[in-house]
Formats: C-alpha cells, sequence, structure tokens
C-alpha cells in the first residue's frame, strides 16, 4: 500500500489523477476547502481563463498554471494552488521587511507561499519564489483562522507576508487579514507591487502596511533582470498611496553596474517625491550577490552613501540602508531638528526616543508608531 | 584527534632551528593579529574623519606602546607549553590509553590563548591609565552602533557572519544548529527517543559547559531537568507551533554567553563605558592597528 500525505492526496486529485466524484462527501469537501477561487480574472469561453491579478495577464487553458506557478485553470475555474499552506512560518523583527516606520523594534509572524510573478536574477529567497508550490518539499497546514489564532498565542501584533510575493497568494492573505483585523492584529507586507489596479487598491485595503519594492528605474532592467515592467509597479504604488489607509514605504536593492546610476537614482528619488510624497521612507539595500547573480560584488558603501544623499537632497525625509550595518542609515532621525530618535544596528533596536510619535522638539514623525496610525 | 595531528606537527618541526621556528611562529601570530583587525575594521565602516581621529589619539601611544609588547618571546614560550603538554598527553595514551581530563584542558586552554591572541603584554599600571585616557577620547568619536559592534566582536579568522554578511532583508533565514537538532529530536520515533533521551540530554549540557564553562552541581542538574523537559515539549508541539517557537526553545536551552551576560548587566549599571575602552585598547591601540588604519585612510582617500 502506498501511503500519500494529505497534501500529496489532494495534490493527485487536483491534476485529476484521482476521481473527486469517487469521493466520500467529506473528503470533498475538503478538497472545496483546498480550493480558493482567484480573486480577480476573467472567464474566456470554453474552459479559458485570463488572469488579471498581476499585468502578466496570463491566458490560460483548462490545466495550464499561470507564471507565478501559483494559480491554476482546473476546468474554467481559475484557482490558487497552496491555499492555506505555507512553505515558510517563523518570527522575525518588522525591520527584515524592511519596515522602520510601523511600529519600531517588534516581532512579527512571517508567512510564505511557493511561487512568484517575477524573476528577479538576484532573488534571496528563489528556493520558495522560484518553484511551484507542490515542489517545495515542506510546507504547513495552516487555514487562516488557525494562523491568527497561532499568532496571537505567540502574543505578537503583526502578521507579514513576506519572503515571496504576497501577489502569488493573495486569496490566502486577504483570508488571512480579514480574520487578523477582528482580533487586532495587524497584517503588512512586502510586495514587488507588479499588480493590475484593482489588486493594488485591495491590498491597500487589506495590508496596514506594505514595503514596495522599487527595483530599479528603467523599463530595460526590470525586463531584463526581473521579467516585468517598470510603470505597472509605479501605477500601483500610486495606488497603495492614495488609498489613504496603507502605510508605504519603498525599498530599493542597488545592484552594481545594474541599476546604480546616480542619475537614475535620482530620477527614482524625484518621482517618490513628486507622486507619493516626501514622507514616504526609502530604503536602499546593499546587493549580495545571489542566484543568478553572483558574479557581481556587493554594493560599494560608498554608492550608498551617494544614494542616501541623492534621496535627502531631493527632500524625502526618511533615506535608509540595508544589508550593511552600523551604518547612519540604519538610524531614524527626526527631519525637523535631525536628532536621532531610533538607533539600529541591521534589524536591532538599541535605543527608541520617539515619544508618541513624536520628537522631543514637537516634530510629528510619520508612521505608525503606537496604536495610532500615521499620517 | 587533535592531538595527535598536533603531536605530527611537532615531529616535523624536529629539523627546524629554534630561531627559525620562532620567526616563523611570530610571523604567524602577526598575520593572524591582522586578520583579525581587518575583519573588525571592514565590518564597522569607519569614516575617513573617525580613522583619522583614531590615528591621532593612538600616535600619542605609539612609543609608550613599542616596550611593552613580548612578542618575540612569547612564541617560543608558547610552543613550549605545548611540547609539555602534548607530551604529558603522550605519556597519558601511553599508560592509560585515555587523555585525562587535565591534560586536555591545558591543551585546549593553550589552543584557545593561541587563537584569542592573548599573553603578549607587559602593561604596566602606568601605561594602563595613560591609554585608559587615550581609548576615552577614541569612544567619543564611536557612533554606538559601532560600540555595540566593538563589544560583540569575537577575534576570528573568517569574518563572523553578523559583520560581514547579516542577515538581508527580506531573506529568509537559515535556522540556528541548536533549532535544527530540536528538529532531529522532534522526527525521531518514540522508542529511539526513549532510548536515547538521556544521551542527547547529557551531550546537549555537555555541549553548553564548553561554551560556559563547568557549571556547578545544582546548575548543571537544573539545565538538565530543564533540557529534557524541553525536548519533552518540543515533541509534542504541532508542526505550527515549532516554527513559531523554535527559537524561544533553543535561546531557553542554549545559556547567554556569559561575558555578554555580563557586559549587559554592567551597561544596565551605567558602567559599559568602561568596557568599550578595554575594547578599544584591545584593538586599536596595538602596534599593527595603527598601520591598518592608515592604509585604509590611504584607500578611502584614493577612492
Amino acid at each position: 500500500m502506498v501511503l500519500l500525505s494529505r497534501r500529496a492526496f489532494l495534490n493527485c486529485l487536483l491534476d485529476g489523477s484521482l476521481s473527486v466524484a469517487a469521493l466520500p462527501p467529506a473528503f470533498q469537501v475538503l478538497l472545496e476547502a483546498q480550493r480558493r477561487e482567484v480573486l480577480f480574472y476573467e472567464k474566456l469561453g470554453g474552459d479559458e481563463v485570463q488572469c488579471k491579478m498581476c499585468p502578466n495577464g496570463c491566458l490560460l487553458g483548462d490545466g495550464d498554471t499561470g507564471l507565478c506557478r501559483a494559480r491554476t485553470n482546473r476546468g474554467g475555474l481559475h484557482t490558487a494552488d497552496a491555499y492555506a499552506n505555507p512553505c515558510i512560518l517563523t518570527v522575525d523583527p518588522v525591520e527584515k521587511l524592511p519596515l522602520n516606520n510601523f511600529q519600531p523594534g517588534t516581532d512579527t509572524v512571517c508567512i510564505a507561499v511557493g511561487g512568484c510573478n517575477l524573476r528577479c536574477q538576484y532573488c534571496q529567497n528563489y528556493e520558495w519564489s522560484q518553484k511551484p508550490p507542490r515542489a517545495i518539499p515542506r510546507s504547513f497546514d495552516l487555514p487562516p483562522g488557525k494562523a491568527v489564532h497561532a499568532v496571537l498565542k505567540k502574543d505578537v501584533r503583526t502578521i507579514a507576508f513576506t519572503y515571496t510575493d504576497p501577489i502569488g497568494f493573495f486569496e490566502y492573505a486577504s483570508d488571512i487579514a480579514d480574520i487578523a483585523h477582528r482580533t487586532g492584529v495587524k497584517c503588512i507586507a512586502a510586495s514587488n507591487c507588479f499588480a493590475q489596479k484593482p489588486l493594488a487598491r485591495k491590498m491597500a485595503e487589506k495590508f496596514d502596511a506594505i514595503t514596495a519594492g522599487l527595483k530599479g528605474f528603467d523599463e530595460k532592467f526590470y525586463l531584463d533582470v526581473c521579467g516585468a515592467a517598470l510603470h505597472p509597479v509605479l501605477d500601483a504604488i500610486v495606488e497603495i498611496q492614495a488609498s489613504g489607509t496603507c502605510w508605504l514605504e519603498i525599498t530599493t536593492l542597488i545592484v552594481p553596474t545594474y541599476n546604480d546610476d546616480m542619475k537614475k537614482i535620482k530620477a527614482m528619488a524625484r518621482w517618490i517625491r513628486k507622486n507619493v510624497g516626501t514622507k514616504v521612507p526609502w530604503h536602499l539595500s546593499r546587493f549580495v550577490p545571489r542566484y543568478k547573480l553572483k558574479d557581481v560584488p556587493r554594493t560599494p558603501v560608498e554608492t550608498l552613501d551617494e544614494a542616501m544623499e541623492i534621496g535627502l537632497d531631493e527632500g524625502l525625509e526618511y533615506v535608509y540602508t540595508s544589508n550593511i550595518a552600523p551604518h547612519k542609515g540604519n538610524n531614524t532621525v527626526c527631519p525637523r531638528c535631525r536628532k536621532t530618535l531610533i538607533e539600529r544596528v541591521g534589524f536591532k533596536v538599541l535605543k527608541n526616543d520617539i515619544q508618541q510619535g513624536r520628537c522631543s522638539c514637537g516634530h510629528k514623525l510619520s508612521g505608525v508608531f503606537d496604536e495610532d496610525r500615521g499620517s | 584527534m587533535m592531538i595527535a595531528a598536533a603531536c605530527l606537527l611537532i615531529v616535523s618541526f624536529a629539523g627546524a632551528g629554534d630561531e627559525e621556528i620562532d620567526t616563523c611562529l611570530a610571523e604567524l601570530h602577526e598575520i593572524k593579529a591582522d586578520i583579525t583587525l581587518l575583519n573588525l575594521i571592514n565590518g564597522i565602516h569607519f569614516t575617513e574623519e573617525q580613522i583619522e581621529a583614531i590615528l591621532k589619539e593612538a600616535k600619542k601611544l605609539e612609543k609608550d606602546l613599542e616596550g611593552a609588547t613580548d612578542w618575540e618571546h612569547r612564541s617560543a614560550r608558547e610552543l613550549d607549553e605545548e611540547i609539555k603538554a602534548l607530551k604529558a598527553a603522550r605519556d597519558s595514551l601511553a599508560k592509560s590509553g585515555k587523555v585525562s581530563e587535565g591534560v586536555k584542558a591545558r591543551y585546549n586552554g593553550l589552543r584557545k590563548n593561541r587563537r584569542n591572541g592573548k599573553g603578549g603584554w607587559k602593561m604596566t599600571p602606568k601605561l594602563m591609565e595613560k591609554a585608559e585616557a587615550v581609548a576615552a577620547e577614541i569612544e567619543k568619536k564611536l557612533t554606538s552602533a559601532q560600540q555595540e559592534i566593538l563589544m560583540s566582536y569575537k577575534p576570528c579568522m573568517l569574518p563572523t557572519k553578523d559583520l560581514s554578511d547579516p542577515v538581508r532583508v527580506g531573506q529568509a533565514s537559515s535556522t540556528a544548529p541548536m533549532e535544527r537538532f530540536l528538529e532531529m529530536i522532534r522526527h525521531m520515533s518514540k522508542s529511539q527517543f526513549e532510548k536515547r533521551r538521556e544521551s542527547l540530554v547529557e551531550s546537549t549540557v555537555t555541549l553548553m559547559e564548553r561554551r560556559t564553562g563547568a557549571l556547578p552541581e545544582a546548575e548543571r542538574k537544573a539545565l538538565t531537568e530543564k533540557t529534557g523537559e524541553l525536548f519533552e515539549l518540543v515533541r509534542q508541539m504541532s508542526e505550527v507551533e515549532f516554527a513559531l517557537n523554535r527559537a524561544d526553545v533553543a535561546a531557553e536551552i542554549e545559556p547567554e554567553d556569559q561575558e555578554k551576560t555580563l557586559q549587559r548587566s554592567l551597561a544596565d549599571m551605567g558602567v559599559m563605558k568602561y568596557e568599550v575602552r578595554g575594547k578599544i585598547i584591545q584593538f586599536f591601540l596595538v602596534p599593527r592597528a595603527t598601520d591598518l588604519l592608515d592604509m585604509r585612510l590611504k584607500q578611502m582617500r584614493a577612492q
């Protein structure tokens, strides 16, 4: 007799290698729970569908899986493949997303499901993001309610959808967020924001904070290195900020020779100022050789220094550096009096002098520092 | 195994002259000290102004320190100690087939001293006082993040992860060794676990003692009991509970580095400054530090 795990068994059913009709009703209910319909897609007639989650807009025949590797058309019903089956479940500081102006110094429970709609050549989590969920050997059985219950038991105030992109598992993340909000737990996400506008609006509605990956500032870089396009990302970021309900931070990983042209970095800083405002924190991240870009050296500290200066000169109030510690860019500084308010080494908060969201000079800082939602 | 390898090393040195050995060992010490210092300098991210200030202060001590080092004599003395320890090990092996704990401790102590580069200073109280005054000036130039790095820096040949390769933003970090060990315990069958429970607990406690030093009997007993209970606990946890709590359980078993605990207590009491100054003296007021900092400054200016 061959013993199958619950997940392998369900996969067999979803693949059609076992007949659903032949199952007892209890199993059919279980299967339905596993099949969560995708939020935005269009039925094209016959069994064809077009996914409307991200700008890839995959056209899928029966049995086809999208570029994100996480959604499959099953007889005209577009479904999420690994609903309630995260492959990563861990606890990290919020600073690691990175989010520096959202409940700094607190821990968050991180959840990720396999797959991603981008193909970044330097992906740090390619073992999970560049594989379909079923190819990842280990996963958790964690329905949304159970996830929130586990978080409450752990006494953590936030759930983070990170490591792989929540666009790939938005149905699951969204259901968790609905339950979490009812219990006072906040939901945050790290996303590439390569999303269609309706999804971007939905993300802003469901998540309390998003750190958006603005990976470069030209279409060629996005196409060659990330397998995506820049403009939809910019549109999604504007959409999220326009919601007014979701705290936004922006992250740019600076890869030597690929996107470290200071003119482009200046243009990016200017775009941030003009389109989402000076109060949105901008994280400049140091590249470390990884995945397909192992031949590229680390970002020199001087490059990060220069980019940081550019951001500040453009008038951005919070410009941070990450993946380098210690560095002055790890700290949160009052935009008015320049006093260092949160001192960090990497993700570790050494001191936090912010009192009720304010500096001692009286300036109200942008962000979510206590229970309030900042400006 | 290590002792046997070292015996071979001594035998291979037998043909070389004493002076030659001394020179080689002195050179080895110097290179190791340089690498250790470079790892620190690379990880602490000094600005040009900071290096200039450190050099300015360190130069005040340069002459005094020249006469205070004992590197040449130390090499030969250390080798002599090592030979004595190894001879004792050889005798012990010949007689009883085992190396006694005392001999092991003596040999490991020598290795540890050699790794940490200790034992080469002749600091008089007067010189120490002067060095502390200089260190206090340097301390003012360091940010508190740099002081934190300095306090937690352990001399190393390969840069430690925290300095060279911090866990990156958005990167799912790999689990620590103790967490992986706990995972292995979870996956053992009931009979396997029951059979090996005692030895697993014992080896874990012994491993911890290697880090903290021998524990008093009462503490050892408490740790043994607690470790056993925690092993049982992780076996009872669901996959989700384990994923969310493994780091906490691992931290409960692994006692915090005693040196770190002491530093934290001192910091809480407001006397951490003294410790930072000690580290400044240890790393930046040594003869080679000024050369290396000078070299780094020139590199920075050239860029």
